[in-house]
């Protein structure tokens, strides 16, 4: 099997950027990223619900604006009917009670860490990332450079789920904001 | 600037979402005469105060939402999922 | 005699040299000292010239409503007009210089527009030079835009750079349980108070340091009380923001505010955005914005020299300089008392002059004891001297109004009017400020939505009766968010010992006097007597006639005067009269802020294809398409883009073509439910659609015109794979879920956006199946048989990359759509491309689709503009009479089915050596004007025809203008190009290459 591409291939260069002092922010592009989406209807959410539970080898699925990580994958709760199952590479269901929809490669994921990725983050996100709002298992979509772009607070630190055509557009920006923190480009 | 609650996402800038339209408008089936059509599609009140509309969280949880809002004072009363399925869908989950 | 520092005193660090240029000439401040300050400091006096009559100005206050120290800070691409000096914090290396004068602010040629003073009254540029009636009735406009050249030259503040701004700027987005603006007395109790009851609170202060009114206290007290808060504040874990202002304030507790990150920086961290554009979302707000002290309107009330109390009292204790030697300050209220006290202990020979007929007891005892001379009854005249005022002529109570007597020598004049709550950010939510006579000032309600006011921008003159008021909002503040707060009783308003006495204009009978109004903009209180002879009664056309209040300190300094002295001219008290509305921003801001880091590359976010480097790194030229980057040609060595285009349409139609049709838009169609809903949306039948099979559809809105088109391809019994054009790809997407969830709730289908999941190719040409049989795991999949026209199979690439692809042509040629996932969207091409080589292929863009789109009379975008029905885009044979669908009801309307609605067709040049644009309106030879009958939307030149063709829409279609020709008028570009109106189907119109 050929490998994949990313969207970033051939722009990403790791390294140590921006002002001189501390390395307040890291960036991470997570490769081969394996999405699969499964939508349920509303009298069946509770039978997929449990499958994608299974499938991620989770107890449960998770609730509105919260992920789940099982021991296979994660489970987020993207839209009222939708679970995105992260790290998971198929998935089956009865279509009378839902569907699965292969999207991996339709978001290109970027991991941001560091004491200044919630600021970063802000910088272009209009989201209430406080720590009373948005803890570890937290995710929510909007718009980021009038991009739609969904974020995930896991236990490594802030994933971003972007279109991939905008992939590289909204990395630059990304780059480019975070260069006045210290970035290291993992 | 606005800030809509949705019931799935919570509240958000109304950046992230787009107007629809009159959420009053009952549409006629597909086979209804074109003076039923006519009168859903065209015929619309200018409502000073507070109306009943259509929201899209487009760059959120996709969910078509019904929202009361003043238009004078952009005071929203109440916001709900336009799909009745969806809502008691995020009712057990609260 | 001029300003000087002190030797001792202030908030500066004498210990430390700053050094700065002003006008080309090197002077030197400390660390805490304003421009304004520095330059007082350095014996500067004139530091500016007035708007319209280059009145030479110095400073007159020390913050935002500063209309005198207005200077032009940085040079060459950094150039800032308009900085307002007591607002510039000093940094070494600041360069700064005067503007709006020649050859400089102390000695300007322009002040003969002082003497020229008559003639520039309010409105005068719409009298003068509007062309004089009735002689000229419609011949002004022609004088004026030749005067204004010269009267924008004259006129005027400082002017921008002429280069691109060098700097950055960025947006930042925060949320917080509270908001507090100001960091004075009662800013810094509020949050104090409510941090300490668990609110998350935001301080945002305007000025380089905390403390408001503080920093222009003496006294070790107030400067220990503000320290022990300012660390208080630290400690509860309130986010503090200096250096930025709360420019608006918006619906649902939004705020928007500007950070100045490096304007005080000599050598900022150069990834340091220079200012920062601040979203903030708090569920409560306290505007402890403070108060802006009025001046009075007296004669030459502008002269260097003059200034307002409060600044020189800031001057003296906060910036360790002393405004005169010889200090005249007058006054109509308590306030100014302090001052006098703090410059007459400073070292200045101080003489108060109150308006009133009673001297406040304690204050005046004060005054008395610090050796200030008090008088009563009396206010100034007349400021004397030019460049800087050297005394000053007084006035007395007579009877009702003033009478002249006896003058005094000054080097400055502190002038207390009155002060005026800041109520500008209540104001922005649509509150109309109202009249308080007691304190003769505008005041907000104190509460509005979430908003609360405290301090003096609530009315509170005493600094103990503003921590009092902020204390308790910021309780109140925390109740209202369920925490527990303590609830205080407040003192009344107000809190002078003695009553203010209105004061705004001092006039004496006989005398003519140039009193500034709003100094910014040279308004006179002649100016507005003026308007109101004039006819002017609303206080919004007074402001816009005589542009009170419209500069760029938006009437900080003279609008209360002003209303004053129309209520006045037309006998009414000032709440009859009202206020004008202040609308964001308070300060200016700049256009960089605003747009953030939307410049450049990333004014609108890049779309690129997953083929894009390999499109480029074979020679793609890409152009445009919405946000999408697509190849627009591949030129070969020297070819120009039509040599380009012609050839690869030429090659596609013998051979082969790749192109990236990535763009389009794809969204998985899933359910039980997908067929019946896809049935109620296009206006063909989809209910018995084979799975493996494709189809074109069209989908048309509810009032009949068409949307979109596309092909949906049926993957299994509940799955669909759909199709958009590039331009409606997000709209369609909308459209599908609208329905889904408002109206057909009982559907079990989902629909979800693939368009980046998928990466498309189309292979096109007699020779695309061997190309792409070559490149299948097993070429037996691409039979003509086992894969006919508008068949759907998923397959494997060679390399085992899974792919759909679906016999659907474009170009009218036999032809594929390939889809792979995105990231092996180059493995594809470098697949598909050595093979399409070897057979003689090319790769071809968006011209050469657009060529052979033309050619074959397939619509797109351009044609389906929303005002094109089904049989106006000649598929009206795609509308099933059998079923009911999105738009079936409205389409049958009479003026959609008329017969001479303008229909799509081709367009041959009649000289066919000609081409035409298109743009162009199609009209019949004997009327060439109006909206003519038809337009043109695509041109190419087709080499399957030899010559240009165009495409688009003419009255009744092709058959009605058979053996007729038509215009294509193009008045403004090509002139008018004689054509024939042919079929749309230029181009193998039975299809049988793309069914071969």
């Amino acid at each position: 099997m050929v490998d994949r591409i990313s969207a970033l291939d051939g722009h990403y260069q790791s390294g140590r950027f921006g002002t001189d002092g501390d390395t307040d922010v890291g960036l991470q592009l997570i490769r081969d990223l394996q999405l699969q989406q499964v939508a349920a209807w509303p009298d069946t959410i509770k039978k997929a619900a449990d499958a994608a539970a299974k499938a991620a080898g989770a107890d449960e699925a998770p609730a509105p604006g919260k992920a789940i990580s099982g021991e296979r994958g994660a489970i987020l709760r993207s839209e009222p009917l939708k679970w995105w199952l992260v790290g998971v590479d198929s998935m089956q269901i009865d279509s009378g009670q839902g569907a699965v929809l292969d999207l991996s490669h339709s978001r290109t994921q970027i991991r941001i860490t560091g004491p200044k990725s919630t600021t970063l983050l802000n910088r272009l996100l209009p989201l209430d990332l406080r720590d009373t709002n948005f803890r570890e298992g937290a995710v929510a979509s909007s718009a980021m450079h009038h991009v739609g772009v969904t974020l995930w607070h896991s236990a490594s630190g802030y994933e971003l789920f972007i279109p991939r055509g905008f992939a590289l557009s909204i990395w630059e920006i990304l780059f480019e904001s975070a260069l006045q923190f210290g970035v290291e480009v993992v | 600037m606005i800030r809509i609650k949705c019931p799935f996402c919570g509240e958000r800038d109304h950046s992230e979402f787009t107007y629809g339209g009159d959420a009053s408008i009952v549409y006629p089936a597909l086979d209804a005469p074109a003076e039923e059509w006519h009168e859903a599609v065209f015929m619309r009140e200018n409502i000073r105060g507070m109306q009943t509309e259509t929201w899209h969280h487009v760059n959120g949880c996709r969910m078509w939402l019904i929202v009361q809002r003043d238009t004078m004072t952009h005071e929203i009363r109440s916001v709900r999922p336009a799909h009745e399925g969806l809502a008691s869908v995020l009712e057990d989950d609260q | 005699m001029s300003a000087r520092r002190l030797p001792s005193g202030g908030r500066i660090d004498r210990s430390q040299v700053i050094r700065f240029t002003w006008d080309d000439r090197a002077m030197s401040g400390h660390p805490g000292d304003s421009l304004a300050s520095a330059l007082m400091a350095n014996g500067e006096q004139v530091l500016g010239r007035s708007f319209k009559y280059h009145r030479p100005r110095g400073v007159m206050s020390a913050g935002v409503e500063e209309s005198g120290a207005m200077v032009t800070v940085g040079e060459g691409a950094r150039q800032d007009p308009n900085v307002k000096a007591p607002m510039q914090e000093l940094f070494n290396g600041l360069t700064a210089t005067g503007q709006n004068a020649w050859p400089n602010v102390r000695f300007d040629f322009g002040e003969v527009n002082d003497m020229l003073g008559r003639f520039l009254v309010a409105g005068f540029y719409y009298k003068t030079f509007m062309g004089i009636p009735p002689f000229e009735w419609g011949k002004g406009t022609g004088a004026w835009m030749w005067y204004e050249k010269f009267i924008r030259k004259a006129a005027g503040m400082g002017s921008a750079s002429r280069e691109a701004d060098p700097d950055h700027y960025e947006h930042g987005h925060d949320f917080c349980d509270l908001l507090v603006v100001g960091s004075g007395p009662a800013g810094m109790s509020s949050a104090l108070a409510a941090a300490e009851a668990g609110l998350d609170v935001m301080l945002i202060e305007q000025d380089w340091e905390l403390g408001g009114s503080f920093l222009s206290q003496t006294g070790s007290e107030s400067k220990n009380r503000c320290a022990d808060m300012v660390a208080s504040l630290n400690n509860a874990g309130v986010r503090i923001m200096l250096r930025t202002t709360a420019f608006g304030l918006y619906d649902y507790g939004v705020a928007g505010l500007l950070e100045r990150v490096t304007d005080h920086l000599q050598n900022p961290d150069r990834y340091q955005p220079r200012q920062r554009f601040w979203n903030i979302r708090a569920k409560q707000t306290i505007l402890a914005s403070g108060a802006l002290e009025r001046h009075i309107a007296f004669g030459n009330n502008d002269r260097p020299g003059v200034m307002n109390a409060a600044a020189g009292r800031a001057y003296v204790n906060r910036y360790g300089v002393l405004p005169g030697e010889r200090v005249v300050v007058a006054t109509n209220n308590d306030s100014a008392y302090k001052c006098a006290i703090d410059l007459a202990c400073a070292g200045a020979d101080v003489t108060l002059l109150d308006a009133r007929s009673t001297l406040p007891g304690e204050l005046a005892e004060q005054a008395g004891e610090a050796g200030v001379s008090l008088r009563t009854n009396t206010v100034p005249l007349k400021a004397k001297g030019r460049s800087s005022v050297n005394g000053l002529e007084l006035a007395v109570v007579s009877g009702s109004g003033w009478r002249a007597r006896g003058a005094e020598s000054c080097d400055a004049v502190l002038v207390s009017g009155g002060w005026s709550p800041v109520v500008h950010l209540m104001s922005h939510r649509g509150v109309k400020p109202k009249w308080d006579s007691e304190n003769a000032c505008f005041l907000a309600p104190s509460r509005h939505e979430t908003i609360q006011m405290a301090g003096s921008a609530a009315g509170y003159w005493r600094a103990a009766d503003c921590e009092l008021s902020g204390i308790a909002a910021g309780s109140v503040a925390a109740s209202a968010l369920g925490k527990k707060a303590k609830t205080l009783v407040l003192p009344p308003i107000g809190g002078w010992d003695l009553a203010i006495k209105p004061v705004y204009e001092i006039r004496v009978p006989g005398k003519k006097l140039k009193c500034l109004v709003d100094p910014q903009h040279d308004v006179t209180a002649e100016d507005i007597r003026l308007a109101h002879r004039e006819g002017f009664v609303s206080v919004e056309h007074l402001k816009r006639y005589t542009t009170l209040g419209m500069a760029t300190d938006g009437g900080k300094m003279g609008n209360v005067i002003g209303l004053a002295l129309m209520a006045e001219a037309l006998g009414r008290e000032i709440p009859e009269v009202g206020t004008t509305t202040f609308r964001p921003p308070y300060t200016p801001v700049s256009i960089g802020a605003l747009r953030g880091r939307s410049v450049d590359k990333h004014f609108r976010p890049l779309r690129r294809t997953p083929m894009h480097d390999w499109n480029l790194s074979h020679g793609a030229t890409m152009t445009m398409a919405g946000l999408w980057h697509r190849p627009w040609y591949f030129a070969r060595l020297s070819e120009t883009i039509s040599e380009a285009y012609v050839r690869e349409t030429e090659t596609t139609r013998k051979t082969v073509g790749l192109c990236d049709v990535t763009s389009l838009g794809k969204i998985a169609v899933q359910g039980p439910d997908a067929t019946e809903f896809l049935n109620r949306i296009y206006t063909n039948p989809f209910a018995k659609l084979p799975i493996g099979k494709a189809r074109y559809g069209i989908m048309l809105r509810d009032d009949g015109f068409v949307m979109d088109d596309g092909t949906t391809w049926r993957l299994s019994e509940t799955e669909y794979f759909m199709t958009t054009t590039t331009a409606h790809a997000g709209k369609v997407m909308v459209w599908l879920e609208e329905l889904l969830q408002t109206r057909w709730q009982d559907l079990k289908v989902h629909v979800t956006s693939v368009s980046e999941q998928w990466a498309g190719c189309a292979v096109a040409g007699p020779e695309s199946r061997k190309v792409l049989a070559a490149c299948v795991e097993d070429a037996s999949v691409m039979d003509n048989e086992a894969f006919p026209f508008m068949g759907v199979i998923e397959t494997k690439l060679q390399g085992g990359i899974p792919c759909r692809i679906a016999r659907i042509s474009f170009s009218g040629e036999l032809a594929y759509e390939t889809y792979v996932p995105s990231d092996y969207a180059a493995a594809m091409m470098d697949l598909l491309w050595p093979k399409a080589e070897q057979s003689g292929g090319c790769l071809y863009g968006l011209e050469a689709l657009g060529a052979m789109r033309i050619e074959k009379g397939h619509v797109t975008g351009a044609e389906l503009d929303g005002r094109v029905t089904i049989e106006d885009a000649g598929l009206g044979k795609m509308a099933s009479p059998k079923k009911s669908f999105i738009g079936s009801a409205l389409r049958s309307r009479p003026d959609m089915t008329r017969e001479d609605r303008p229909k799509l067709v081709g367009i041959f040049p009649k000289d066919r050596s000609q081409t035409f644009n298109a743009g162009a309106i199609l009209c019949s030879v004997d009327q060439v004007s109006g909206l003519g009958e038809g337009w043109i939307t695509g041109v190419t030149h087709s080499p399957a025809k030899g010559h240009w063709i165009g495409i688009g829409f003419i009255s009744g279609g092709h058959q009605a203008w058979a053996e007729k020709t038509a215009i294509a008028a193009d008045p403004v570009r090509k002139g008018d190009v004689e054509v024939e109106i042919v079929s749309p189907h230029m181009y193998d119109p039975s299809g049988e290459k793309m069914y071969g």
